[in-house]
Order: structure tokens, then C-alpha cells, then sequence
């Protein structure tokens, strides 16, 4: 299991980049809400596949069926 | 793995203002009201926006650079404040010096407000490519 925890990237030019790792679902924008709040404006949003992940798949049986 | 946000750094707080300037070894004059610049506008570039000539010069607090005979000025604006400086190379101001501020700052104001939203900064890099990495954890959803 991923640990959750959340990167935070500035470059020198002061533009800040903001990752949670490890959430799924809704957690993951409340985890950076208040802290792109406190930073300024946020200009891009970009979902990764795993925050669309609905926890594990039943296992699907074969055979029998054909 | 979830999502990424791009922030563009908002000037919002006065004390991560004065702490990123102390990071940087910058001097933070508290309600110093005018800053140095070359001192006429001699209009080789536009104003900038929603400014007129005698807003030049002027501010709320001002930093002085070390080998700068320029300063930067903080002018409260509507939610913040923004920074005016005069980038005339004599004055010893560039860009470059004002996205080391705008880090600096965003930085401290990062390790100021975590504990407010209940997270902590377990760990803070400084790249060689000159980024920043700060890495947090805690909070209420965990």
C-alpha cells in the first residue's frame, strides 16, 4: 500500500507544483485544497489514473461457462 | 499516486514575506514606505498595468538586497500584496532575484500554514537544479 503524503515541488522562478500520493477518490482533493489556498491560484489540474481506482476487483472466474 | 496542481505563488502573507526575505539573507524594511529605483519614468516600457506614474516609488514595506542600490517595494493590493521594483540594470535587480523571492516565500509560507490544516513537513530539499522539494504528511483524511 502507497503511504499518503503530498510533494511539493517549487522551481526557482517560484511556480509550485503539488502532489498527493497514495489518495483515491474525493480524499485526494480535500488533501490539497487548503494548501493550494495558501499558496496562491491554481492555473492546471491533472487527474492520475489511480484516483479513479475503486479499491480491488473481485476475481473474475473462468470456466464452466463456454 | 493522484493528481498534481500547478499553482501560480500569491502574495498573501506578510510574515512569509518576511521570512523568505531572512532566507535569502535579504533585509525586510517594515513599513518603509518608498523603495529605490531610478527615481523618473522615462517611458522605454510600458506602465504596468493599473498604475500611474506617482504610484512609482512608492509601497508599504519595502527589501533591500544585498548589492542592489535598487530596493523592491510591497504595496498592499486587493487580497495581498504584489511587488514593484525597477529592473534598470545599474539598480542590480532582475527577474531572476524575484523568482528566488517568490520561492523563498512560498516555501515558508508552506511550513507556516501546514500545521494549520493539520499536516507537518517531514522533509525539505534543496535540488541542484535549484528546485525546492518540501514533502508533507498528516492531516484529518489519512
Amino acid at each position: 500500500m502507497v503511504k499518503k503524503r503530498i510533494k511539493v515541488m517549487i522551481s526557482p522562478t517560484g511556480e509550485v507544483t503539488i502532489e498527493a500520493i497514495g489518495y483515491t477518490g474525493a480524499n485526494c482533493e480535500e488533501a490539497t485544497r487548503d494548501i493550494e489556498k495558501a499558496l496562491g491560484k491554481v492555473t492546471e489540474k491533472k487527474n492520475k489514473a489511480e484516483r479513479f481506482a475503486q479499491g480491488p476487483k473481485e476475481e473474475v472466474k473462468q470456466g464452466g461457462g463456454w | 499516486m493522484s493528481h498534481i496542481s500547478k499553482i501560480e505563488t500569491l502574495y498573501k502573507s506578510l510574515s512569509a514575506m518576511k521570512a523568505g526575505a531572512k532566507r535569502l539573507g535579504w533585509e525586510f524594511r517594515t513599513g518603509q514606505k518608498t523603495y529605490a529605483w531610478f527615481g523618473r519614468f522615462v517611458g522605454d516600457t510600458p506602465m504596468p498595468e493599473g498604475l500611474t506614474v506617482d504610484d512609482l516609488g512608492k509601497c508599504d514595506h519595502a527589501i533591500r538586497v544585498p548589492g542592489a542600490k535598487y530596493e523592491i517595494g510591497i504595496c498592499k493590493v486587493a487580497g495581498g500584496y504584489e511587488l514593484r521594483y525597477d529592473y534598470f540594470k545599474p539598480g542590480g535587480l532582475n527577474p531572476e532575484m524575484l523568482g528566488k523571492f517568490s520561492q523563498a516565500y512560498a516555501a515558508e509560507q508552506l511550513k507556516s500554514k501546514a500545521p494549520m490544516f493539520g499536516k507537518r513537513v517531514v522533509s525539505e530539499k534543496v535540488h541542484t537544479n535549484g528546485y525546492v522539494e518540501l514533502e508533507l504528511e498528516g492531516g484529518t483524511s489519512w
